[in-house]
């Protein structure tokens, strides 16, 4: 069984050493609700406060964004405007693209040059 | 819940023994002031939580609790709106000493009524045996003897400040005229100097008192209730102990 967004919260925050109250101090939340939260008692956050958590953490947002099932706002945006990516999005849906059909797709990518050079994603 | 007797230099060894325990966890020594919260989350493995427990558990003089079977310890949300460190990590402490001395009996206790098991303190059962004990433990972890006892010395000698008066009887060094009304100064001189910075004034004077640093001669209690000082003069007291000295 994969492991909650609570757990894989407390679990980042104790290997950067990081208090519960100096986390909610940091990404402006009350250590209850951060307690909750790492206790799944409540739902988790909102992309926007996943992503300060990863920032104050130092961590990658992805594994976070991940583990909350949520999309980072950067790639939803760039979804919503970009038609296409839509649309093929939608075709590998309907075609049931699985891990290694994305993984292939990503080395062809890079093969034939698609767009600009890799960013860091932190 | 009636708990065994407990001498204190057991209840001192099992703090002694704890923060050594977390030492060894982190590789490097412990110092005031004591990382509680860390020494829960990573000494102990336990869950730490805030929440509203006067709610939860509808009891309103609730300040901490501590869920055994969860492995969870639990403040109630109050504590972190009185903006008292102190007490906040007073009741932490006090509830790593329930988790410390208590559990067992508290595992056992359960099994016989098929009952989750969990340890609430109040306000009102602080002279419990139980919770005296959870007190005690919970004043040997944030204040270790050794600590409190050298900063003692290094301030005010190796002889213990003996209070006799309530008032002081001329403007003197503290050390020579110590009285119940200048209690929170060398409370906070003790703390100051040694790093015990997440506890209260009222917590280090009884430890003060019970290490026999310092000994009260009078019939006045050391404490907000006792002394005649108020609140608001200690932070001009605070101001200047570091001249006095």
């Amino acid at each position: 069984m994969t492991d909650t967004f609570g757990k894989i919260l407390r679990k980042l925050r104790m290997q950067s050493g990081m208090g519960l109250r100096e986390l909610a101090r940091l990404i402006d939340k009350s250590p209850g609700y951060l307690s909750d939260v790492e206790q799944d008692n409540v739902p988790p956050p909102s992309e926007e406060v996943i992503i300060n958590i990863a920032a104050a953490l130092n961590v990658n947002k992805n594994l976070l964004l991940l583990a909350a099932h949520k999309m980072d706002p950067e790639l939803s945006n760039y979804i919503a405007e970009e038609p296409q990516a839509a649309d093929f999005l939608r075709m590998a849906k309907d075609k049931e693209f699985k891990g290694t059909d994305w993984e292939k797709l990503s080395k062809f990518a890079e093969l034939i040059d698609l767009g600009k050079p890799k960013k860091d994603t932190k | 819940m009636i708990v065994p007797w407990l001498p204190k230099k057991k209840i001192a060894d099992f703090a002694s023994n704890l923060i050594e325990h977390y030492a060894h966890i982190i590789q490097r020594d412990v110092h005031p002031p004591i990382p509680i919260e860390d020494i829960i989350e990573r000494g102990l493995n336990l869950q730490l939580g805030f929440a509203n427990l006067r709610k939860k558990l509808e009891i309103n003089d609730v300040l901490g609790a501590t869920f055994i079977r969860q492995r969870r310890i639990c403040v109630d949300e109050s504590l972190l709106s009185d903006k008292s460190e102190g007490r906040l990590c007073f009741t932490f402490a006090h509830e790593i000493g329930h988790w410390i001395l208590h559990r067992k009996l508290i595992q056992h206790a359960c099994r016989a009524i098929s009952s989750d098991g969990f340890i609430f303190c109040r306000l009102q059962d602080a002279k419990k045996p139980i919770e005296w004990q959870a007190d005690y433990f919970a004043s040997c972890l944030l204040m270790p003897a050794e600590h409190v006892r050298d900063t003692f010395c290094h301030i005010f000698g190796h002889r213990p400040l003996v209070i006799y008066n309530l008032k002081s009887s001329f403007c003197g060094p503290i050390s020579f005229d110590p009285c119940v009304e200048n209690w929170p100064v060398i409370a906070a001189t003790v703390m100051d100097t040694g790093g015990f910075t997440n506890v209260s004034k009222q917590a280090m004077i009884i430890r003060l008192q019970e290490l026999g640093l310092v000994k009260n001669e009078t019939s006045t209690r050391l404490s907000w209730q006792g002394s005649a000082i108020s609140r608001e003069r200690i932070t001009c007291l605070e101001d200047i102990s570091t001249s006095v000295f």
